[in-house]
């Protein structure tokens, strides 16, 4: 299987980003805040014209922009949908983002879409089918991708590997780059036992990226991946070890539900600058 | 009246209106100043709030038996407890035009 | 072992339908007391996900019923009703016959008109632009060709044709409405066109000989035979009037000349 050839883009000087979300549209429009890069999630903007299109375009002009895909479901047994990728293929054509994104996970059945980011066995038959749809996804846009580790409720038994070697080995057969979500890995080591820190150690370093912080809840069943908090304290110390390993990667901070002030995600965002501030002078 | 000289008024009444500046008028009155106006997007990656309610109670299974939320919107204004299937005049209409 | 297709299946299946949590309980890694409340997490998620999508394409029928008994309504939709895409913002077409035929909403029959004229309104919120209308293009056909112009409406119009008043119901549903709520039911029947001027959508009723146009030029039909049609259905139409207004609004961007593009083509 062939990679996309495509070099490595010097995208360090990025630095700390922050979601694009409705609510700071006029924010974005009217204050230009000092937001390194700015990312959306790529199906809210799949209309062919409209208000999010207009905006997008507008904050496209002012800051890079990531493309980061909720619906694809790459690892979908049942199919992947093509006329969803058609309309992702529009979407990144139109706004030539500096980052294209989706999740390791599937999401469609035979009979139709579940809407919701599912985890998958980490099998051969499970890479093979990854690998094809990644390749596929990256000749179609013309450009590599970056996948990402997801959070998981329920693990299936069947899986023959974990999840950072199988991250890997995706990146070694198709080219694609890694989208690291550290609170995802966190997430995962409290409710699947598995250890976040090996995960990071199975993923090669010059493959990441990106890297997500987002907040979680704690429930008495397991933490769940609302994105709707503050990045919690140990989060953090463990962003700090993915810096030590993967070096300043761009760094996004995650809200989606119960969005508050822009401000706070702009705070969010300056302490991750500032961690990784601090890692590149102590690498200097 | 015939359709040429129908559409021919109907055009020159254009022209003399000066579309130009009509259509205009009607792109620019509000080109950003319309805050409000963005739906929120309805796709994200974070869990869904009600989720954990959802791990935590039986109603995860959504029993459609148990159906017992009450209307309180503006319904109880509108007159919400309207006759059931009375047709409306249009349809009367219709029906009319039928026979 | 079951092949990554089966492995999907059994935890769709057991997502969408709790009565099949234990069977597929072995195939977790999980213990198995925990597997329960897991799926709920991920059943939470899928239905939570759809009926959010509903909220957000129907906000006027949420003020109607109230956010709770919306939200409750909603999430039944959401477990009676598979979504043929990926992207939520195309979910919950079909609202209006679940209502039409939803017990709890039975005495509310308006209610299925406001969600097929929100759904239009949805739909409009993410349609494409339309280019300005232009006079020079209009200015260079010579009159003999105009009766066979084809008029094009902008990509987010759509008519729709109800017994109640519905540019009543969207007016007084509007956030930054502030007058008295009152809806006069018996008001109907009506004729609404719904439209997006720039960004927002737009209710507006329209007469007769307004819509038999619209809805002739949304067929395909010529300036001459829409025109005709529309003075035909209303006595009093006012050709000259209503291409001005539909045209200075937006709502026809463009009198298309079949023969220029026939000349072009050859």
């Amino acid at each position: 299987m062939s990679a996309v050839p495509a070099p490595r883009p010097a995208q360090s000087r990025l630095g700390a980003g922050v979601g694009l979300r409705a609510r700071h549209y006029r924010d974005f429009l009217e204050s230009r805040p000092s937001a390194g890069w700015v990312e959306v999630h790529s199906e809210n903007y799949f209309g062919e014209g409209g208000y999010d299109r207009h905006v997008l375009a507008r904050v496209r002009a002012d800051y890079p922009l990531s493309l980061h895909g909720v619906g694809l479901g790459l690892g979908s047994a049942a199919g992947l949908d093509d006329r969803h990728l058609a309309k992702l293929e529009r979407l990144v054509r139109a706004t030539e983002p500096v980052l294209v994104s989706e999740h390791l996970c599937w999401g469609a059945g035979l009979d139709g879409h579940l809407n919701d980011l599912l985890p998958l066995a980490y099998t051969t038959e499970a890479l093979a089918l990854l690998a094809g749809r990644v390749a596929r996804v990256q000749e179609r846009l013309g450009r590599r991708i970056l996948v990402e580790n997801l959070s998981t409720y329920l693990e299936f038994a069947a899986s023959e590997m974990g999840e950072g070697e199988f991250i890997a080995e995706l990146a070694r057969r198709t080219g694609c780059g890694v989208l690291l979500d550290v609170n995802n890995l966190y997430v995962n080591q409290a409710n699947q036992g598995t250890d976040a820190l090996a995960t990071m150690r199975a993923i090669p370093v010059d493959a990441v990226e990106e890297i997500h912080l987002a907040g979680h809840l704690v429930t008495e069943h397991c933490l769940i991946d609302t994105h709707g908090d503050r990045v919690a304290d140990a989060v953090w110390r463990l962003y700090d070890a993915a810096l030590e390993r993967f070096g300043p990667v761009p760094t996004l901070i995650e809200w989606d539900t119960d969005i508050p002030e822009l401000d706070v995600l702009l705070d969010e965002a300056a302490r991750a600058r500032a961690r990784m501030e601090v890692r590149h002078a102590r690498a200097a | 009246m015939d359709q040429k000289r129908l559409v021919g008024t109907a055009i020159a009444g254009l022209f003399a209106l000066g579309m130009v500046s009509g259509t205009a008028l009607a792109q620019s009155k509000d080109q950003e100043k319309c805050w409000g106006v963005a739906k929120a997007g309805q796709n994200d990656c974070g869990s869904n709030k009600t989720a954990h309610s959802c791990a935590g109670h039986s109603k995860m299974d959504y029993d459609p038996n148990d159906f017992k939320v009450v209307k309180a919107g503006s319904c109880v204004q509108m007159g919400g407890s309207l006759k059931q299937g009375e047709p409306g005049r249009l349809a009367k209409e219709k029906m009319m035009k039928k026979g | 072992m079951p092949a990554l297709l089966e492995l999907q299946r059994a935890l769709g299946a057991a997502i969408t339908d709790a009565g099949r949590t234990a069977a597929a309980a072995p195939l977790f890694r999980n213990a198995a007391h925990a597997v329960p409340a897991r799926l709920a997490v991920y059943r939470g998620n899928v239905y939570g996900n759809r009926a959010n999508a509903l909220g957000g394409a129907y906000p006027v029928v949420r003020k109607i019923v109230g956010a709770e008994f919306f939200d409750a309504t909603a999430r039944e939709f959401a477990r009676t009703h598979r979504s043929a895409s990926a992207d939520l913002n195309e979910y919950g077409e079909r609202f209006a016959e679940f209502l039409a035929a939803f017990e709890h909403t039975r005495d509310l029959p308006y209610l299925p008109d406001v969600a097929r004229m929100e759904w239009l309104a949805h739909r409009a919120y993410f349609a494409a632009d339309a280019a300005p209308f232009d006079p020079a293009r209009l200015a260079a056909v010579p009159p003999e060709r105009w009766a066979g112009l084809r008029p094009l409406l902008a990509p987010a119009c759509a008519l729709l044709v109800s017994d109640w008043p519905l540019a009543r119901v969207w007016t007084v549903h509007q956030d930054d409405y502030r007058g008295p709520l009152d809806v006069d039911l018996s008001a109907g029947p009506e004729r609404i066109l719904v439209h997006r001027p720039r960004w927002k959508a737009e209710v507006r009723a329209i007469t007769a000989g307004d819509h038999r146009f619209l809805a002739a030029v949304q067929s395909g039909a010529t300036l001459g035979d829409a025109l005709a049609g529309a003075l035909a259905e209303e006595a009093g139409f006012d050709a000259a009037a209503a291409l001005a207004r539909w045209v200075a609004s937006g709502v026809v961007i463009d009198l298309a000349d079949a023969e220029e593009a026939e000349e072009w083509a050859g």
